[in-house]
This record gives structure tokens, C-alpha cells and sequence, in this order.
């Protein structure tokens, strides 16, 4: 195997191990019998590994809990449409915002029409905003729902 | 990141907050130093961890078990942390001092404010520095979390071989800042 595919692997899966063994076996023979490429894997450890690997882990300050304690105690005084409203205030930290803007004046004209129905009464009106609000959340990449994550962010479907 | 029970996650779910702390106190230093190395402020990654474990809450009833807790946890983590790097620039000026965010009283392993730990902290900011946030990510959930391949890919939403292209790119920037002398060590 030529130098620059072994230093391909030395740079991601070696070093990560993922490699398989027999794969893994044939890269360690090269390390061991070419001094450029051991030489090259001592400089990545140097360099991007274990200064890492190496620095441990730091606990948040305890306010950190008190203030999410709070707000979860804060939360739950809340009513739903106060809560929706919470939520759908993080949705607009999106990085496509035009995807935002356009559920945003969808959400606004459905609930106009249907406010404008007489026979909508103020818990419908509630499910749907709560409703809506989970949908665009799960805009925002990673959060809301995760089983309803199809593997591809809504801004590539839209955008 | 410790093991959560699954009894746990159920438990917090169902409101009990004594279980919703158990799995904070199991999970914060995890989420916090991700956060802390993405944004390289402490403020930022107090907010960030705030963000993540209040998220983390509300939608603990729609987890469905079908990623591992930990993965979850971390694109929370990573999502909210880009988030708020694209949102703001760096505050240089208000950059917490070292010995005030290496939180000494803690259960991990102590962090004791010595020379030896600033500059290991010093050497670890410049390197993650030079990065551009979605190789850091990698790197960062490579290092620092210790997921793997797949587990990384799970929790940016990518592909295996983006993981591998930007853990290949991120160390060749550090195996040449490191023979440039760029690192403060």
C-alpha cells in the first residue's frame, strides 16, 4: 500500500480505530517498516490528538442548574398558548429564515381563517398552535422531534 | 457520558424531577465541556447547556429510544452551540477568566487551577480556534465525546465519509499549525 493512501488512513479510521483488522494489520506493517509515515503519525498524535483526548472534562457552575430548575418550575405555571408562544420564539434562531418566514405567514393565514369561524372554540385554537410550533421546531435542526427525523434538514427539502 | 437507565429517562419524563437531576448530574459535564470547547466561552456554554437540558426536558416524552441518549444529547448540544457561534461573534473582551470557569467543585475528575492546567487550557483554545465550526464539531465529538464514526454522522445529520473528510481536514490544519509553531504550548 503507497504512502499516501496509508497517511489517508493514518489522518481518519487508524487513528479513530475503525478499521477492520486484516485492514488495520497491513497499515501498522507500513508504520512500522517506513520511518516517513511513522514519523507522520507521531506528528498527528502530537499535534491534533492528544492534547485533546488529554483535556479533560469541566462541570457547568451549579447556577446553571437553579436557572433550569426555575425554568422548568416556570414553565409548567404556564398556559399552553404562553408556552407555545416560548417556543415558537426559538424558532426563529434558524440559519435558513427564509423557511421560517414562509411557515411563519402560512401559520398566520390558517389562524386567521379558522379564528374567523364562529364555531372554533379557544382549545382548538390552542392544539393547533401547539401543534405548529412542534412542526416548526423540528425545523430546527437536531431538536423536537426525533423519531420524525428522515435524515435530511428541512432546508435542503425546501431550499 | 455515564449510563443513563432507561427507568431513568422514563421516570423524568413522567415529571419526576428528582430523575430529570439525576440524569443533569450524569450528563452536564459531558454537555458542558462540548459546549465550552465549541464556543470557547464560558457564558456562551452556560447558555448553551441551559438550552440543551431544557430542551432536553420538554421533549424527553417524544424520545423514542431509537438513538442512544448520549448521541441525542450531543446534537442538541453541537446544533445550539453552531447556532450561537453563527448568531454572534467572538467576545473577546468578555472571555471568562480561566480559574473562574474550571469549576473545581465538581464530581469528575478535579481541575485544579495550576500552571500546567492554563496551559494545557491555552493550547487546547488554539487549536480549536483555527477550525471552522463544523470541523470543530467533528473533532470535538471525535476527542472530547469519544463517539465514533457512525455515532458522529447520527448526531450532525451526515454521512459517514463527510465525518471522515472533516476530521481529515481539521487535523491536517492542526498538523500544520503545530509545525508552523502556531500552538501556544
Amino acid at each position: 500500500m503507497r504512502c499516501g493512501k496509508i497517511r489517508k488512513l493514518i489522518l481518519t479510521d487508524h487513528t479513530d480505530g475503525e478499521l477492520d483488522g486484516r485492514l488495520r494489520k497491513k497499515v501498522e506493517e507500513h508504520i512500522n517498516s517506513c520511518d516517513r509515515c511513522r514519523e507522520f503519525e507521531q506528528n498527528l498524535k502530537s499535534a491534533a490528538v492528544e492534547p485533546l483526548r488529554g483535556a479533560g472534562y469541566v462541570r457547568p457552575p451549579e447556577a446553571v442548574w437553579t436557572r433550569i430548575r426555575a425554568g422548568i418550575e416556570g414553565r409548567e405555571k404556564e398556559s399552553p398558548l404562553a408556552e407555545a408562544m416560548e417556543r415558537l420564539r426559538d424558532v426563529f434562531v434558524v440559519r435558513k429564515p427564509a423557511v421560517v418566514i414562509a411557515s411563519v405567514m402560512a401559520v398566520i393565514l390558517v389562524t386567521g381563517i379558522l379564528a374567523s369561524t364562529v364555531f372554533i372554540g379557544r382549545r382548538a385554537m390552542n392544539s393547533y398552535l401547539e401543534e405548529q410550533v412542534d412542526f416548526l421546531e423540528s425545523l430546527n435542526n437536531g431538536n423536537g422531534y426525533v423519531y420524525e427525523d428522515i435524515g435530511i434538514p428541512m432546508e435542503d427539502i425546501f431550499l | 457520558m455515564q449510563d443513563i437507565s432507561r427507568d431513568t429517562i422514563v421516570r423524568a419524563a413522567e415529571g419526576d424531577m428528582g430523575a430529570f437531576e439525576e440524569i443533569y448530574r450524569k450528563a452536564s459535564g459531558y454537555v458542558y465541556t462540548i459546549a465550552l470547547r465549541m464556543t470557547r466561552n464560558a457564558e456562551d456554554a452556560e447558555e448553551v447547556t441551559q438550552d440543551v437540558f431544557l430542551n432536553v426536558y420538554r421533549n424527553l416524552k417524544k424520545f423514542r429510544f431509537k438513538a442512544a441518549v448520549k448521541t441525542w444529547m450531543y446534537r442538541i448540544t453541537v446544533n445550539r452551540a453552531i447556532n450561537l457561534i453563527n448568531r454572534r461573534s467572538r467576545k473577546r473582551g468578555k472571555t471568562v477568566p480561566y480559574e473562574e470557569y474550571m469549576n473545581v467543585d465538581n464530581e469528575l475528575p478535579q481541575q485544579t487551577v495550576t500552571i500546567e492546567n492554563k496551559e494545557k487550557e491555552d493550547l487546547v483554545g488554539s487549536m480549536l480556534d483555527i477550525l471552522p465550526p463544523e470541523q470543530r464539531a467533528c473533532i470535538v465529538l471525535r476527542e472530547i465525546g469519544g463517539l465514533n464514526y457512525r455515532e458522529i454522522a447520527e448526531a450532525r445529520g451526515i454521512n459517514i465519509n463527510t465525518v471522515r473528510s472533516r476530521l481529515k481536514r481539521a487535523r491536517e490544519k492542526l498538523i500544520a499549525l503545530y509545525r508552523g509553531g502556531g500552538q501556544q504550548r
